[in-house]
């Protein structure tokens, strides 16, 4: 005998999803706020810069040290640009639900950055960063960007649509 | 619902997220104050989440691009500002990030065909 079960449980399930996603959403886009241009804190050893020199001075994976003072440090400014590009995309995106299981895997990614960076500094709670991993692999699992965001409007559109952009589009959401 | 009225609603929803983030101005919410705006981002909250929520209602395609061109603007404004230790807008790149959103989600409503398609998951 075969079960069947629908999906979200309920119409109150799909609202939750939808306030699990913009409360991570949230929490990028408050993440973004103290990654200040040009320098990132590089000038007065603060800031992301701060932060990132975590990693040599506490480290967690020797890799992830190794790669921290020989490639990130030496290129810092190129590096906070990036940080702030993405984590700036994450809040956006997620906020709005588009394309959120690209956007939940990035948020993966980023989260094992910051994981390797700062999981062995004073005062770091680990289970921050376990949670962190977690929620984002339940927003890529629940496709939640489908429930109360443009995922969910947009999918039929993209699916009635030819070419490799509408496909990408698809599987992104 | 997908179609014309989803993505109406969907810009109907954008603008009102842009004119509940004014919260965000009461500086008593301390670390839940996820985004600082107050002066003149007050007035870029208030008044394109107004147009993206009369866009929304009225279903005027073009309101809606405008009012995405409208955040798009001001999240560079704020970026450009952030980058050069101004506070033009007295907002911060939180503001940045969260206008980028609604900019991104009103511009593809706008540039979206009225037609109805199938939907899933809604």
């Amino acid at each position: 005998m075969t079960t069947t079960a629908s999906y979200p449980p309920s119409r109150f399930g799909a609202w939750l999803i939808a306030a699990t996603r913009v409360g991570v959403a949230f929490l990028w886009i408050d993440n973004t706020s103290w990654k200040v241009p040009p320098d990132f804190g590089e000038d007065d050893g603060g800031s992301l810069y701060r932060w990132t020199l975590l990693g040599v001075e506490h480290q967690v994976l020797a890799p992830w040290a190794w790669f921290v003072e020989h490639v990130v440090v030496p290129n810092f400014t190129l590096f906070g640009w990036a940080v702030l590009a993405i984590e700036a995309s994450l809040g956006a995106f997620l906020l709005i639900g588009l394309c959120t299981r690209l956007f939940a895997l990035l948020g993966l990614v980023q989260t094992l950055a910051i994981t390797f960076s700062v999981l062995n500094a004073p005062h770091e709670w680990y289970w921050a960063y376990l949670l962190m991993l977690l929620v984002h692999l339940m927003l890529f699992a629940t496709a939640a960007g489908r429930f109360g965001g443009m995922d969910g409007l947009l999918r039929p559109v993209w699916h009635h649509r030819p070419g490799r952009v509408h496909r990408l589009l698809e599987a992104a959401s | 619902m997908t179609g014309p009225r989803g993505l109406d609603r969907a810009a109907l929803a954008l603008g009102l997220a842009s004119v509940a983030s004014l919260v965000f101005a009461f500086k008593g919410l301390d670390e839940f104050r996820f985004i600082a705006i107050g002066g003149p981002s007050i007035a870029v909250a208030l008044g394109l989440g107004a147009l993206a929520v009369a866009a929304g209602l009225t279903g005027v395609r073009v309101l809606v691009l405008l009012a995405g061109l409208g955040f798009a603007a001001a999240a560079l404004l704020q970026l450009i500002a952030a980058a050069n230790g101004e506070r033009w807008l007295q907002a911060d790149l939180a503001a940045m990030s969260f206008w980028l959103g609604l900019a991104v989600g009103l511009l593809l409503v706008g540039a979206s065909p009225k037609t109805t398609a199938t939907s899933e998951g809604d």
